[in-house]
């Protein structure tokens, strides 16, 4: 209260000589989201204008008699002539960690009802992307608790891998378990006291969703405790294409600070597809010209800025990372179209879901010949290197051998083989949404696969086992699962535990 | 020839140059742009005439300096701004008169787009915004 008081003292002894320059203009006309203003000579690119009723904009279009400019916030009582004034600003955000376990809209302002937020710094929403010299090539993994991605496509902090797929094919489901796994992950560490345990925060930006869907993802969050290390940014379907546009950069801004103060950060953009379509929308108001799909010629600069900005810093700049997952919704499965295709090629990697896997029960339904990490085993520890090596391989070949087996029933020994041990890790695979699992229980559960000893229970009821081995690890083998979280290599005296452990649970298990 | 707006435009863009006289609109020679029309009218002249008197407003609004005040103020202080905004912008600027008794105190000068705010409805407008 005491520092209100001295500031508005401060204003007030300010009054007898204070002269505020401004650049005005006035506004010539607004149309869905979109004002072109009249004036504003001084205007600069991307500068934040503010318009009456405390409603601000940013400068998009500066053209030679008119200044075009999205609109944040509600235009509804804007019109023709009102005056609009630079302010010599970037549009920013509020950054830091006080912003954890919030919920924020495209401007950074809360609307989860909780009220302010304590923060002083701010970060503006466009920033360049860290140069070459302060980075760093991709060497610590993110750990998603999906098994097929921590064992096929493995992610690491800094990089920026795709999930792509047509709708309800389990895109947001990925990335709530891998936010749900770091969540669980801090705790863990944080529990431990390891001096050299870094967290790793989690960004989920909503573009263009409904409500609803925000809301469940929210209550997902809340439910497995992973609130309390995730922002949340949301612009939602009803709100104006301008915040769908900013959202991203607004999200990115926020992960930045993580970034540049030595720490780690997920970020999540939930989804590009409908930034760009949002981006689109403003565009055409804008009269900018338009091309493939309608979508204006800078919509490639669009997302590879925003995904430039993730990186693993070097220890000079303090070792921080920002890794992205951004997800694209395909229409019918088609990944040549013009956005699944730029943002293929600006990530490093994509994890393909197919409709079809997902229709046969197979989820997460992720395409083992279309998924890709580019950083590839650089970002696994040595213990899942070392288990993990053929899976691939082996999903592949048994993808080739399950369609040329439909054309006849008489199979040679090694081929049925194939088809056995494929359709093991098939099953094997399959988890539910939401239960991320612990890289040392994934290990344990490979470790079994790739020595025969799931040979010998039928296919079906390959599910249940690794439900009931998991337990057993989790709950019985505690020691010997510490031991490989704490050693990160697959050593002897390791392996003759699991073998001693999994006879074990063959035992219990039916 | 003037078929698309953008020619209309840099037509009446070219019309406001041709009415400028040592850099300040002349009287003289936007008569005589009107009475050319009025005798050889050309093609789509109300569009021209419209943009032709946007274009000169603006014109005319960059040597026009508009005081708005509340409470009063003097000749002398008056011809000062004028001087000050001349040297500051390099051109002639003539001030106008406005009270404005909603200002409370001051006073407030546009020039172009420019807007000189030395008020105190403004700063309390100011202060309002910082405390919220």
């Amino acid at each position: 209260m005491s520092t209100i008081i001295e500031q508005i003292e401060e204003e007030i002894a300010k009054l007898e000589t204070k002269t505020v320059k401004e650049n005005t203009g006035n506004i010539i006309s607004v149309a869905d989201g979109v004002a072109k203003i009249d004036g504003l000579s001084a205007v600069m690119y991307n500068e934040m204008v503010e318009f009456p009723g405390n409603v601000y904009g940013i400068a998009l279009n500066l053209e030679e008699d008119e200044v075009g400019t999205v609109i944040l916030g509600d235009p509804s009582h804007l019109k023709e002539g009102d005056e609009v004034k630079t302010t010599g600003r970037l549009l920013s955000v509020p950054v830091g960690k006080a912003l954890l376990g919030r919920v924020v809209d495209a401007t950074g302002e809360p609307v989860d009802g909780k009220g302010p937020i304590a923060t002083d710094e701010i970060y503006p929403v466009e920033k360049i992307a860290p140069g070459i010299l302060p980075r760093q090539s991709v060497n610590q993994p993110v750990q998603t608790g999906i098994m097929p991605i921590d064992v096929m496509t493995p992610v690491g902090r800094g990089q920026r891998e795709l999930i792509i797929g047509d709708r309800s094919t389990g895109k947001t489901t990925i990335a709530i378990d891998t936010i749900i796994n770091q969540a669980k992950i801090n705790k863990q560490g944080e529990a431990s006291g390891a001096s050299d345990f870094r967290p790793l925060y989690s960004i989920y930006v909503a573009i263009g969703q409904k409500n609803a869907n925000v809301a469940r993802t929210l209550g997902v969050l809340e439910k497995h405790g992973a609130l309390e290390y995730t922002i949340i940014v949301t612009a939602p379907a009803a709100d104006n294409p301008a915040n769908q546009y900013i959202a991203p950069y607004s999200g990115c801004a926020m992960g930045e600070w993580f970034l540049e103060n030595g720490m780690d950060a997920l970020i999540v953009y939930d989804d590009l597809s409908k930034h760009a379509v949002a981006y689109r929308h403003i565009s055409l108001i804008l009269k900018r010209p338009s091309g493939r799909e309608a979508f204006p010629g800078d919509v490639f600069y669009l997302h590879s800025r925003l995904l430039e900005r993730s990186a693993r810093l070097n220890e000079d700049n303090g070792g921080g990372s920002l890794t992205a997952l951004p997800i694209i919704e395909t229409q019918a499965s088609d990944v040549s179209a013009y956005i699944p295709t730029n943002v293929i090629s600006i990530t490093d990697g994509q994890i393909y879901l197919e409709p079809d896997l997902f229709n046969q029960g197979i989820r997460p339904a992720i395409s083992v010949g279309l998924s890709v990490s580019r950083v590839g085993s650089a970002a696994q520890i040595k213990a899942i290197k070392q288990v993990a090596g053929k899976v691939k391989l082996e999903l592949a070949q048994f993808g080739e051998l399950q369609a040329f087996a439909q054309f006849g029933s008489d199979l040679d020994a090694r081929t049925k083989a194939q088809l056995d041990r494929g359709s093991r890790i098939v099953e094997l695979f399959k988890q539910p949404a939401f239960s991320p699992i612990p890289v040392e229980i994934q290990l344990g559960l490979l470790w079994t696969m790739q020595n025969g000893h799931f040979d010998d229970i039928e296919v079906s009821k390959i599910v249940a086992a690794s439900e009931s081995l998991q337990e057993f690890l989790s709950t019985r083998k505690t020691d010997l699962m510490n031991k490989v979280v704490s050693e990160k290599e697959l050593t002897e005296e390791i392996e003759d535990g699991l073998k001693t452990a999994i006879e074990e649970w063959k035992l219990t298990f039916s | 020839m003037l078929n698309t707006d953008k020619q209309l435009v840099q037509y009446a863009k070219k019309l406001v140059q041709i009415s400028l006289e040592e850099g300040r609109v002349s009287d003289e020679r936007v008569n005589a742009i009107l009475q050319t029309f009025a005798a050889n009218p050309p093609r789509r002249l109300k569009t021209i005439l419209k943009l032709y008197l946007n274009y000169l407003k603006r014109e005319l609004r960059k040597s026009q300096a508009v005081i708005e005040y509340a409470g009063g103020i003097t000749e002398d202080r008056i011809e000062a701004i004028e001087k000050n905004l001349s040297s500051r912008y390099g051109r002639p600027i003539t001030a106008t008169l406005s009270e404005n008794p909603e200002l409370v105190a001051g006073l407030r000068i546009s020039v172009a787009d420019d807007v000189y705010d030395a008020t105190v409805a403004g700063n309390l407008n100011n202060l309002s915004q910082l405390v919220n």
